[in-house]
């Protein structure tokens, strides 16, 4: 086991928050499992999809911090493997609660192709970058363009309207919530992105590129987690 | 979150790519990119100005004129006699005018309060702008021989006090406001972020590119929808390119008449340095305009 032979330094708060994102996301998927018997059977599938979100997440963190003990390195390709998977999940929640508003397929379809096009320019700029600025920023821009679509839907757009037009309150607020996280929760993930080589916060501000795993370490734990208790807590508050 | 914040935030995340692609922005550079989006925007907003005024009061056209005209004729006297004062006087009266238009949608009953919840916004946004940008507006204040004297209100301790006070009163009163029923809690959440992502950009950005996000973006586009709306609702036919049509005549004047001046100053006909100039003319063109706007909202 890689485990056994690595130390960890007290200061070495990628690793910290590596550890903890691990516990994490492990901790909320057994909640999100086991709570998912206690809500009304319509939430029961909103509820599995939050599990999914962590459990995903706790897998690919297991791998994450062994392959950052092992290495030092950014484990950059699980990292997009992980976001690959659960962020059009988070879209699929946006889906599942504007449900019963009308929300269409399509919609269902937009917001997945929205998230998956974001993420994958997001990794062909992180991951096969020439060395030049001009590549991640030409990606950095493509993949904010994915990013702002859903940031509209959820604030202005068809989300949103849904919500408006839903009888619930509790399925109003959720979706303000969640629109939240996506203005302020998926906000976090850019200044992780411009703290590497090259990039603006690194050469302007001094962030150096070990930065990069924390700040998406802390936004990962706040959006898949704070995501699943805002669905958990709209599922309990219309079961009752 | 409103569609102007919105517009805001894509507008922050576009120059994050361009800071990322260029790192380092030139004074002359964001000095170009600034002028051609106020004169674009910030113009516009105050071109209709008299037809705002003759749906809210009457009063003859030749009073009017007299009255905008004769203010901005005092302003310039008052710039040439006492630029220190007059610079201060700008500062608070820009203040007052972007806490009012901020909250002119907020349906506030409690009228005494209201000037000064618009006065600590405004003066919140003037001292964080200032504050996070001290030594770059002390450098270029420094560079030019007519801007010297105004050194002497960048002073680091004092704009701390300023930019907390201003900040904490700002908090105390959307608090206070909030807890009189007088703005609902998401009207709220909104402002404090507002507030937030404003520290943000003007933390991370230089003073003209900061300033010029906020003003084009969260004041002028932002008044133009009040006025658009506004003449909509009198007129169920106006359309947006009513407006324009309405906005472009008036525009392309003020554009013109600022072009000659700052021209004449570019080629040292007049002995005003470009960004002294620049204030002066941006001053004078404010007061009437917020005065203007000021019976505009409140009628």
């Amino acid at each position: 086991m890689l485990l056994d032979i690595q130390v960890m330094r007290p200061d070495d708060y990628v690793g910290f928050t590596f550890f903890i994102g691990y516990m994490a996301m492990f901790a909320a998927s057994v909640f999100f499992f086991f709570e998912r018997g206690s809500v009304d059977d319509k939430w029961k599938l909103s509820l599995l999809i939050s599990g999914l979100i962590t459990g995903i997440a706790a897998v690919h963190y297991f791998y994450m911090r062994d392959y950052y003990l092992a290495t030092g390195e950014n484990p950059t390709f699980f990292r997009y493997v992980d976001w690959t998977l659960t962020v059009p999940l988070m879209c699929v929640e946006f889906y599942l609660l504007t449900r019963a508003a009308g929300a269409t397929k399509s919609l269902l379809w937009k917001l997945i192709i929205a998230s998956t096009w974001m993420l994958v320019c997001g990794y062909i700029g992180e991951s096969f970058s020439d060395g030049t600025t001009a590549h991640s920023v030409t990606w950095g821009v493509l993949s904010t363009l994915g990013y702002i679509y859903i940031l509209h839907a959820a604030w202005f757009g068809e989300v949103a309207q849904l919500a408006e037009k839903s009888n619930s309150d509790v399925v109003k607020r959720g979706v303000r919530t969640l629109a939240w996280f996506v203005l302020v929760g998926w906000a976090i993930y850019p200044i992780g992105y411009m703290c590497m080589d090259g990039g603006w916060l690194n050469t302007a501000m001094g962030w150096g590129s070990e930065n990069v795993d924390l700040w998406y370490n802390i936004a990962d734990a706040i959006n898949k987690i704070g995501f699943g208790l805002v669905v958990y807590n709209i599922a309990v508050s219309e079961s009752k | 979150m409103n569609r102007f914040t919105f517009i805001f935030v894509v507008c922050l995340y576009a120059l994050f790519l361009v800071y990322q692609a260029f790192n380092t922005i030139t004074l002359e550079q964001q000095l170009v990119y600034a002028s051609f989006f106020i004169l674009s925007f910030g113009i516009p907003h105050g071109a209709i100005d008299h037809i705002l005024f003759f749906k809210k009061r009457s009063m003859t056209k030749l009073k009017f004129y007299v009255l905008y005209l004769g203010l901005i004729a005092v302003f310039v006297l008052l710039w040439l006699r006492f630029p220190l004062l007059s610079f201060l006087f700008f500062l608070i009266l820009s203040a007052f005018h972007f806490g009012e238009s901020q909250f002119a949608d907020a349906k506030i009953t409690l009228r005494s309060f209201n000037p000064l919840l618009f006065l600590f916004w405004g003066l919140a946004l003037l001292a964080t702008l200032m504050y996070y940008n001290i030594g770059e507006l002390a450098s270029i204040t420094a560079y030019f021989q007519d801007t010297q004297d105004f050194a002497v209100v960048y002073n680091k301790d004092l704009f701390f006090y300023f930019f907390i006070s201003t900040n904490f009163g700002t908090l105390i009163l959307l608090l206070f406001f909030f807890i009189k029923n007088q703005i609902s809690k998401r009207r709220f959440s909104s402002e404090l972020f507002l507030i937030a992502i404003i520290h943000l950009t003007f933390f991370l950005f230089p003073f003209i590119i900061g300033f010029t996000l906020y003003f084009v973006v969260l004041h002028s586009i932002r008044v133009m929808n009040q006025e658009y709306l506004f003449l909509k609702s009198e007129d169920v036919n106006f359309s947006l390119v009513d407006f324009l049509k309405l906005l472009l005549p008036y525009s392309f004047l003020s554009i013109f008449f600022t072009s000659i001046l700052l021209g004449l100053s570019h080629w040292g006909f007049l002995k005003i340095s470009i960004p002294y100039l620049s204030i002066i003319i941006i001053s004078v063109i404010t007061l009437p305009h917020a005065i203007v706007m000021h019976i505009f909202y409140k009628k």
